[in-house]
């Protein structure tokens, strides 16, 4: 019975994937049914609907179809309720007259053709069709979402969940209720209501290693299982909750939770892998204002605007312009050519980053189009971006066309700048001394060695008068020259004396050798045209006149004429300024043999004696400078923030049209999330002191803003129970899920604001309620009712982080260092690795260094296989949640890992000098490695272990003992929180 | 594709990620598939290939020098370039003809130059695109671009998006592999996952250009009695915790790891092959070997199943200085064991099914940087594919007389992408993955599949 329904039009569809249970392909049938209230949402659209019909009716139903089938459109909700030849396809509430449910059913029509759709799917639909028809999507023609152009229904918009005030519940009390935490209230009245019975506290063992870990990332210490074993109170758990909330391990397991939001690492990875040589000192702020519980709103004011704070004390201005480097750490494109691109590139970062970390909405989404989920115009981006694009990052380039920024200097003492500037000078003055000498005995030498013959310098001349020494014209001979400053005439004379000894090229004594002199000056229209020069030979005489006011060079010689000097004969030139006008200069006699004679064994120059003494002096000299560099003060300390632009290049920022960088709009004044304002900003424009992000600051931080406090206390939440009370915990938006507790996240977000956003005090709450020391065994009866244990009806096992699973390891093996690293990329240059595809960064610290693992550098692109590969933060993305995976790599790395196999030998190592009779190696590896006692089925697998004939090979015990240790290291009761 | 983290069940958490290796999309629940015959009817329509191989010439080899014939380049030697060069660019505005001759090769007469002998023999099976063009004037963004799709942010490789698609056709070996991938230029961000699950990553093999040692890290390493231990305390724990998917996931996960111990150093051992060819790769001789052991790894393991293999020449293609020598060097060392990969993969039968994909990240300039170099030239350039769905003896495109600007039949880098996934069964457009609250794709909102390169 097949009706001539258009939808028998469709084409074959392929659906083999569908059915195999590929995963990657829509198995929403595979799930338990939904409830119809659940069918009544956006998100059951969007998840179990919409998936389906793009896979299964786009091809010939939807706008990208060649030739519609039946004349229906199946891609908007209009075209769906308008229907094609057949009449509607959806009637909201009516399974019935919805011929679509007739067609899936293959009742009116087989459609898809290829294959009916499971029975699950089609009976989404249905319950789809029975809640309303919920179904989100607009027409796609003129879609003025591609322009900014929209009329966004703020207002209706405003109704959505997580836009909507804090609102105060009362917590519900029961009865029997021995909790000493009103959260449970909310969760038990919950569990009540579905019948489950929730499970009991987990054992004393287990919940202690889970209270550890959770609040330090680090196992309990052995002290601390006695004390807890010998009084497992509730007045106890209060004292070691309170302990490990003191101890430094909580600052830096939270720091390190924070480090994941914050993209934290120390290299810019990308493109161009520059040096983050500053990031560390804002993982030290996290650790220190988490360990002093500093207000979560206050640190996010700090991270976004620190340096506009007004600090009361040098420590808070320290802090409040570290804080900032929360904006810079994103990996950038440093080598984009196209700067305005790079800009509006770290905008969006910074937007993206704000909008998830704080907000826990993907105002990314924004650039190009409207968001099309959440209320997000692309106004409200370009409101934002002009903020970010008012805050400067980048500054200046490392190299042709890569970009860097510029280290922003901290506070410091006086004193310490003191000393830093007068180091500065010292060295300053040194070089310039230094520098000075260098040029004398280049010079020297240089003249030396370009005069050929005899040359006398000035300064070895015998001078009568007042001479004026000068370096002004350059390239003198010499150490500079003399000029009578044009003064004096008549009264200054300068005598340049020596003995001309040369041996003649063909010896001959009937012919003395022949001589050219020359005298050296510097020439100017300035000088006198008529100086007077005496050359005395022996006891012969010559006159000669020079004229200095004319030559082509500055210093230039003239020719006193060439004599035949006997052998050893004295000679010397005599300068005198009698009867010039304009000033005599004089600069060096330089006597040349001329006949092919050469010159022998000159008597010792008196410049070789300068040269010495210069020589030493430079040494000695150079010595200072070494030892004073050698010891500097230390460095004034600089960070990486992000400071506001200039005044004048403080400015909104205009709309970019489909996100083009160069398809612009009209200026958006700067401003916040339009959903999140009441109609008063739509009254007037708000004013911004600078860039902006003072008033963004505060914005994020107001107490009547709802999302922050959500999205704040649902991280903690997430952390210590396993997941958040909202499982998206970056996405608060239509695409992110809904809270299984929305009462109870508005209770506890509003009494986290009344207790000044204390981050202990929330944990607190939390650890102490009956819900987080719950066993998280398995209950056949539970689990059928609520298998996701969205109810927390039992304890979530939690895979331990990466960090934690190789500090526990340290830990365990007794060698795990308390001690920070502070400037770990100290000693790297702009680049951790140089820009050819073929280095590698030079690595300081490696994953065999045994400090916690939060203090290694985080080297983008360069993470250490062993915690990659155990899921590690990838500092290349926000990252609220880490997924946990368990691929086959892991298990290789947990096993075949040297690092592993090296904390495994120390550790037995340890236990074996712990450990008097052999009776008790098996107790003490138990204790320490999974901080439990062993079971019998334990000590009979030890022991089958060690009489293996594989263990029986192993030279000794320790051998024996480290395989043991390593495969519970590998073993998934180490790796899990149970 | 819209399966989103929060709905994941606890099957799903079986099948997607407890139960996987490496990239294999094996589920123990399901009934296991014939790996041999890779979904025959392709996840959105029938694939023509079923595995990838990109041969990637890290540094960016001049197309003008290679398969894109410029008679008018030849004859305007040091004659100005007769429109303005792109913004920043460090090269001067004055052709510069290359150094070696054109001749048309084959049946179908596809012209190449001397500098790629042995793969002008295969001209007749080749698809020449001349008409490539991609963002990014510097190395970081093109890069990004060919490998990811992306030239600022960070997103999945296009390995990682063909192993989400389609997993490993071998359930042992992982779907993605990259043998010698640079360090450098976004290093593992070339191969990665990004938001994908992390086991799309590739698994690598050597580093820069070189297979090094050609072992998957920690393979060989884990002592097969660590195995048995570790097994017999999670089932020890698994019993008194109850069967814990995750649990039970970790422990299958441990055992894949041990089967992969078994196979892939089997699958990866160059010794298994015959002297002749090894010969043929060029392993012989020390100037093809390293990029000869590269290709043959490749085909050994696309052979047993991996979906898509990069293998690097390293970035020694970037010549701004020393075309001709440079040039030639990169030119032996690649050109034979190239040429061998393709006449492997026409004997083994694999060739039909099997699509290569030969470029860089760009091309360079038809004008001279210093005095013998080109610089970056992302506006037009050439790639060359070949084997599974592509039609063979064609030329595509057009760049202008001189080879400067892709101008007729362009085609992005999306647009490449869009035909290298449609050759695969799979639709770009529809190939989706949720992340920070939308839909992402390999292609993001642009390309399209270039039907005339394929058959």
């Amino acid at each position: 019975m097949k009706s001539r329904s258009p939808l028998r039009h469709l084409l074959p569809v392929v659906i083999t994937a569908l059915v195999s249970g590929v995963p990657h392909i829509n198995v929403a049938g595979d799930e338990t049914n939904p409830t119809p209230t659940a069918a009544a949402s956006e998100e059951f659209f969007e998840t179990r609907i919409r998936p389906v019909l793009i896979e299964h009716c786009y091809q010939c139903h939807s706008s990208e179809a060649d030739e519609i089938g039946g004349g229906l459109w199946l891609d908007t909700a209009e075209a769906m309720r308008e229907g094609g030849d057949s009449g509607p396809a959806v009637q909201a509430g009516e399974i019935d007259q919805s011929v679509l449910i007739s067609a899936i059913r293959y009742e009116s029509a087989e459609m898809p053709p290829s294959g009916k759709l499971p029975e699950p799917i089609i009976k989404d639909f249905e319950n789809w069709i029975a809640a309303g028809a919920i179904d989100p999507r607009t027409s796609l023609k003129n879609d003025p979402r591609q322009t900014g152009d929209t009329k966004l229904d703020m207002d209706a918009a405003r109704a959505f969940w997580a836009f909507q005030p804090l609102q105060i519940h009362t917590p519900p009390v029961s009865d029997e209720t021995t909790s000493h935490s009103w959260i449970d209230g909310f969760l038990d009245q919950r569990l009540a209501q579905a019948g489950i019975m929730p499970n009991p506290r987990a054992d004393i063992d287990t919940v202690l290693r889970r209270l550890a870990f959770d609040l330090t990332g680090l196992p309990p210490t052995p002290e601390t299982i006695s004390r807890w074993r010998s009084d497992p109170s509730d007045a106890m758990w209060f004292t070691i909750v309170d302990e490990l909330l003191a101890s430094p391990g909580f600052a830096e397991h939270w720091a390190r939770h924070w480090m994941d939001v914050a993209r934290y690492a120390d290299s810019n990875g990308s493109d161009f892998n520059a040096t983050f040589h500053d990031a560390w000192r804002y993982r030290d702020y996290l650790i220190r204002n988490i360990a002093a519980d500093t207000p979560v709103d206050e640190m996010i004011r700090q991270q976004i605007a620190g340096d506009l704070l007004p600090a009361e004390t040098e420590t808070a201005r320290h802090d409040h312009l570290i804080a900032t480097t929360f904006l810079m750490l994103g990996t950038k494109m440093l080598s984009e050519r196209d700067k305005t691109k790079l800009t509006m590139d770290v905008v969006d970062e910074q937007i993206d980053t704000v909008g998830r970390a704080f907000l826990g909405l993907t105002l990314g989404c924004a650039r190009c189009h409207d968001h099309k989920f959440d209320p997000v115009p692309m106004q409200d981006y370009y409101a934002l971006a002009g903020i970010f694009r008012s805050t400067m990052c980048l500054q200046g380039e490392s190299q042709k066309y890569v970009s860097t920024w510029k280290p922003v200097p901290l506070p410091t003492s006086e004193t310490h700048r003191h000393e830093v500037s007068e180091h500065q000078s010292k060295v300053a003055g040194l070089k310039a001394a230094i520098k000075k000498l260098e040029t004398q005995i280049k010079q020297d030498a240089s003249q030396s060695k370009r005069l050929e013959g005899i040359v006398i310098d000035d300064i070895e001349a015998t001078k009568t008068g007042d001479w004026t020494a000068s370096t002004y014209i350059k390239d003198f001979i010499g150490s500079g020259y003399v000029h009578d400053d044009n003064r004096d005439k008549g009264k200054l004379s300068i005598s340049f004396s020596t003995k001309l000894k040369s041996v003649a090229k063909e010896s001959s004594t009937d012919n003395p050798p022949r001589w050219e002199a020359r005298l050296w000056y510097t020439s100017g229209s300035t000088r006198a045209n008529k100086v007077p020069v005496e050359v005395h030979i022996g006891e012969a005489e010559h006159h000669v006149q020079v004229d200095q006011s004319q030559s082509n060079t500055k210093i230039a010689y003239a020719s006193l004429g060439k004599f035949d000097v006997p052998d050893q004969a004295e000679v010397s030139v005599v300068v005198s300024n009698a009867g010039t006008s304009g000033f005599v200069t004089v600069d060096a006699v330089q006597w040349l043999p001329v006949d092919g004679s050469v010159v022998v064994a000159t008597a010792p120059k008196q410049d070789d004696t300068q040269l010495k003494q210069w020589t030493a002096e430079k040494e000695q000299l150079t010595k200072q400078l070494d030892d004073l560099v050698k010891n500097p003060p230390p460095p004034l300390p600089t960070c990486m923030a992000v400071t506001d632009r200039d005044t004048k290049q403080i400015a909104d920022c205009p709309l970019h049209i489909r996100g083009e960088i160069n398809n612009l709009a009209d200026s958006v004044p700067r401003g916040f999330l339009s959903v999140l304002e009441g109609a008063k900003n739509a009254i007037s424009p708000r004013q911004f002191s600078g860039s902006g992000r003072l008033e963004l600051a505060a914005w994020l931080t107001d107490p009547d803003q709802p999302l922050t406090p959500r999205v704040a206390v649902n991280r903690i939440w997430m952390r210590l129970m396993g997941e958040g009370l909202v499982r998206t915990v970056d996405n608060f938006g239509q695409r992110g899920e809904r809270p299984t507790h929305p009462e109870l996240l508005d209770a506890i977000a509003i009494d986290f604001i009344r207790h000044g956003w204390s981050r202990k005090h929330l944990i607190r709450q939390i650890v102490v309620s009956d819900a987080y020391r719950r066993s998280s065994l398995l209950n056949e009866q539970s689990t059928g009712v609520d298998p996701e244990n969205r109810l927390l009806w039992r304890g979530n096992r939690k895979r331990l982080a990466a960090e934690s699973i190789r500090d526990g390891m340290l830990f365990v093996a007794g060698t795990l260092d308390r001690t920070a690293i502070s400037n770990p990329m100290n000693g790297y240059g702009v680049l951790v690795s140089s820009n050819d595809a073929g280095s590698k960064a030079k690595i300081s610290f490696t994953i065999s260094d045994p400090r916690r693992t939060l203090y290694l550098p985080v080297i983008r692109g360069e993470t250490p296989a062993l915690l990659s590969v155990l899921d590690a933060a990838d500092a290349d993305l926000l990252l609220g949640k880490r997924p946990t995976t368990n691929v086959p790599a892991q298990a290789l790395a947990l096993v075949g890992s040297e690092e592993v196999r090296q904390w495994a030998g120390q550790t037995a190592e340890r236990m074996l000098r712990e450990t008097d009779a052999p009776a008790l190696r098996v107790d003490w590896v138990y204790e320490h490695v999974l901080q439990r006692l062993a079971t019998s089925e334990d000590r009979d697998l030890v022991a089958a272990w060690l009489t293996s004939e594989t263990a029986q090979s192993l030279p000794d015990d320790q051998r024996r003992w480290q395989e043991w240790i390593a495969a519970m290291f590998a073993s998934t009761e180490f790796r899990f929180l149970d | 594709m819209f399966l989103t983290p929060q709905h994941l069940s606890r099957r799903d958490v079986l099948t997607t990620t407890a139960f996987t290796i490496g990239s294999l999309a094996v589920t123990a629940s399901s009934p296991r598939r014939t790996w041999a015959e890779p979904l025959a009817t392709g996840l959105h329509h029938p694939p023509r290939a079923k595995r990838v191989i990109f041969l990637f010439m890290h540094g960016g080899p001049s197309h003008v020098d290679t398969f894109d014939y410029k008679p008018l380049l030849i004859r305007d030697d040091g004659k100005p370039l007769p429109f303005a060069l792109p913004a920043q660019i460090d090269a001067k505005p004055t052709l510069m003809k290359g150094p070696w001759k054109f001749s048309q090769h084959g049946e179908a007469g596809l012209w190449g130059s001397e500098l790629l002998p042995e793969m002008n023999r295969h001209l007749d099976s080749l698809c020449v695109i001349r008409s490539l063009h991609t963002r990014g004037q510097s190395h970081g963004q093109a890069v990004g671009m060919v490998n990811t799709g992306s030239d600022n942010f960070v997103r999945p490789s296009v390995g990682a998006w063909i192993s989400y698609a389609l997993g490993s056709a071998h359930p042992d070996l992982p779907a993605h592999i990259s043998i010698g991938p640079a360090t450098a230029h976004g290093g593992p961000r070339n191969y990665g996952a990004a938001f994908l699950p992390a086991k799309h990553q590739a698994s690598v093999l050597g580093k820069n250009g070189s297979l090094g040692s050609g072992k998957i890290a920690y393979l060989e390493d884990a002592p097969a009695h660590q195995f048995d231990l570790v097994n017999q305390l999670n089932q020890l724990h698994l019993r008194r915790i109850g069967a814990e998917a995750e649990i039970e996931g970790a422990i299958e996960a441990m055992d894949l790891a041990r089967r992969m111990q078994g196979t892939a150093p089997e699958v990866m051992n160059l010794s298994q092959e015959t002297e002749a060819t090894q010969k043929a790769y060029g392993i012989d001789e020390k100037a093809t070997q390293g990029y000869g052991r590269s290709c043959l790894m490749a085909r050994r393991l696309v052979e047993a199943g991996v979906r898509f293999v990069s293998v690097s020449s390293g970035q020694v293609w970037d010549q701004h200085g020393n075309l001709k020598d440079g040039h030639e060097k990169n030119a032996l060392a690649t050109d034979r064991p190239i040429a061998a990969l393709i006449a492997d993969l026409k004997q083994r039968g694999l060739w039909d099914d099997t699509l290569i994909v030969w470029g860089g990240e760009f091309g360079r300039t038809p004008v001279v940087q210093g005095s013998n170099g080109r610089d970056h030239n992302p506006q037009g350039f050439t790639m060359v594919l070949g084997g599974g769905g592509v039609r063979g003896g064609i030329t595509y495109g057009e760049t202008d007389e001189y080879g400067y600007h892709a101008v007729r039949d362009r085609v992005h880098m999306h647009d490449l992408h869009a035909t290298m996934l449609h050759a695969m069964g799979i639709d770009h457009e529809r190939l989706t993955y949720p992340y920070a609250g939308r839909d992402f794709r390999l292609t993001d909102v642009h390309g399209h599949v270039v039907k005339d390169v394929l058959i």
